[in-house]
């Protein structure tokens, strides 16, 4: 008891910003949707649908969706549509309110559990700096429509935080769930395989075995849904064979980078550009040592471009690493001129002093939430900017 | 046990876990249609599609537009006909089950080829016809089907065309017969 006590109130200054900034999403969500006219059953979409078909009935024993015929629910990961089905169970929900509803949940704990990270990994990060981060940047709309994306951050977080304080087992059994979320959940065990094997040399035998089992443990969740799989269709990895349905057939990602830089419609090339900006940014991990943050990132941001640029944006401001970048860059102070001499310590008289000390996150997260609005906007459109 | 003991053990099961979901993901239990169309991808028409496809009865001209046929690797169709894409194009089709499919043997094909291309037929994946046209004139041929081998159900007529190729005027399709029709005769 004394020991959640303690916990609570180390942590109780993250949870509030976390509350805060979560409810600041939630306001801006409702006045998207009451300045266009819509309720919140209409925040589930696309593949949310796709979540309710697992929810309402399980998953398909043939494919029947789209044009072709091709396309099931066998692509999309158990970990988000069974806790729905917990909570549709337990209320008077429909699955579409319960996946809405969950993924909010797991919106909030991830903003929490990325100020843990952002913090743990980069000290000198503020909590308000990294709760804004990952809750009121303009894709932070998949946070709230029935999607993985809030339990993916939540789990990616909790991995990195326990594999940062060498609790190995803790680690590998947020892997595990992680991985049960999005294919690429697994690739946290590459991040993990770097940070144990630094340690291996001078780990003794008891350690050496905690590590083992550890990354024994990150690919159990993908390991029972493919073994889920097989017994229910005969195929472990239809997962990823059904992604033919979605014209999602893996090549060589950086030649869909080249064509959507040169494409005329501005939406591609916006998503190569971002898709450019996060591989510099995993550049900058590598620069700055973080080796297991930037493969995991670098592998989470390859595997789905390898299969085209559609949703890259969802699959990159989702990952821990990379917004954690963002968050240094913006914790950045706008004037940082104590100790300077001369004209320029001469306007340190003349600012205000909060100035000094103000981050660059201040001007940013207006722009930002301004983004947010318009994906909104956008998603109650049903624009495939939003997909 | 001690804790060292407990973790080795959890290792070992896991790890011989980890075996068996190799051994079945190695070993998928799925129908030929299914492995052709999402495992090895040979096949362009889903299982759905080929299930959904109307039946046809022998004597009947099917167009290169024909909503009975389903084209595998060939090209939209355009006003006249349909050009085939890349060296092994293929068209699906289901024969009526009220027709003796044993009764059924002749095709009878109306193409023009891009120029030289040697042509390999095969129904069901056995040869039917192996020639060459050398000119781009449209051809009627007609082709004896051996008895018993098509069946009631879904077949497949394969081309092999190893002389498609890029026609040379800015198209970049690979191109090997533009298809009129076909049309299956009973003896």
């Amino acid at each position: 008891m004394n020991n959640i006590t303690r916990l609570a109130r180390q942590h109780a200054g993250m949870l509030g910003i976390a509350v805060l900034v979560f409810l600041w999403n939630q306001f801006f969500e409702m006045i998207a949707l009451v300045s266009n006219g819509q309720s919140y059953i209409r925040l589930c979409d696309w593949d949310c649908q796709w979540y309710g078909s697992i929810v309402n009935s399980g998953y398909d024993y043939e494919a029947h969706g789209h044009e072709r015929g091709d396309a099931a629910n066998w692509a999309f990961f158990p970990a988000l549509p069974l806790v729905a089905s917990i909570l549709a169970k337990l209320g008077p929900w429909t699955s579409h309110t319960a996946l809405v509803v969950v993924s909010k949940v797991f919106f909030l704990l991830s903003i929490f559990a990325f100020i843990k990270f952002a913090t743990l990994y980069a000290p000198r990060v503020s909590p308000w700096v990294a709760g804004a981060v990952a809750g009121l940047h303009p894709y932070a709309i998949y946070g709230n429509v029935g999607y993985t994306e809030s339990m993916f951050l939540f789990f990616s977080c909790l991995s990195f935080i326990a594999l940062k304080q060498q609790r190995f087992e803790a680690a590998g059994l947020a892997g595990a769930v992680l991985s049960a979320v999005r294919p690429t959940g697994v690739l946290f065990g590459l991040a993990y395989l770097i940070a144990v094997l630094r340690r291996v040399p001078t780990a003794g035998p008891l350690e050496r075995l905690r590590m083992g089992f550890g990354l024994l443990l990150v690919p159990l969740g993908l390991a029972l849904f493919m073994v889920f799989l097989y017994y229910r269709m005969g195929d472990g990895l239809a997962f990823s064979h059904v992604q033919i349905a979605w014209e999602r057939v893996p090549s060589n990602p950086f030649k869909y980078l080249v064509v959507g830089m040169q494409a005329s419609d501005p939406i591609p090339q916006l998503w190569a550009w971002m898709t450019v900006l996060a591989l510099v940014m995993i550049a900058y991990l590598v620069l700055i040592k973080e080796y297991g943050l930037a493969v995991f990132s670098l592998c989470a941001t390859l595997i789905p471009l390898s299969t085209g640029l559609v949703a890259m944006p969802r699959y990159l401001w989702w990952q821990a690493p990379l917004l954690l970048v963002v968050a240094k860059c913006l914790s950045v102070t706008l004037l940082s001129i104590k100790g300077m001499r001369g004209s320029v310590a001469s306007a340190e008289a003349l600012t205000p002093r909060w100035w000094h000390s103000m981050p660059l996150a201040v001007l940013v997260i207006p722009v930002s939430v301004w983004g947010l609005a318009a994906m909104y906007k956008a998603w109650l459109l049903r624009e495939a900017l939003v997909v | 046990m001690s804790i060292k003991s407990k973790l080795a053990l959890a290792s070992l099961g896991l790890t011989l876990f980890y075996v068996y979901v190799l051994v079945l993901l190695l070993n998928p239990s799925v129908s030929e249609e299914y492995q052709r169309y999402y495992i090895t991808r040979d096949l362009r028409i889903s299982a759905a599609q080929l299930a959904a496809l109307e039946e046809i009865v022998p004597g009947e001209v099917l167009r290169f537009d024909s909503e009975k046929l389903a084209f595998d690797s060939w090209s939209d169709a355009e006003q006249e006909f349909r050009w085939s894409l890349g060296h092994s194009p293929s068209i699906h089709f289901a024969l009526d089950d009220s027709v003796d499919a044993q009764r059924v043997r002749e095709l009878v094909l109306r193409f023009r080829p891009l120029e030289r291309q040697r042509v390999s037929m095969l129904i069901n994946e056995q040869e039917v016809l192996t020639s060459e046209f050398s000119d781009s004139n449209i051809f009627e041929v007609v082709i004896t089907v051996p008895a018993g081998l098509l069946r009631h159900g879904t077949n497949t007529l394969q081309f092999e065309l190893p002389d498609a190729r890029l026609p040379g005027n800015g198209d970049t399709r690979e191109l090997g017969l533009a298809l009129f029709s076909l049309r299956f005769k009973q003896a």
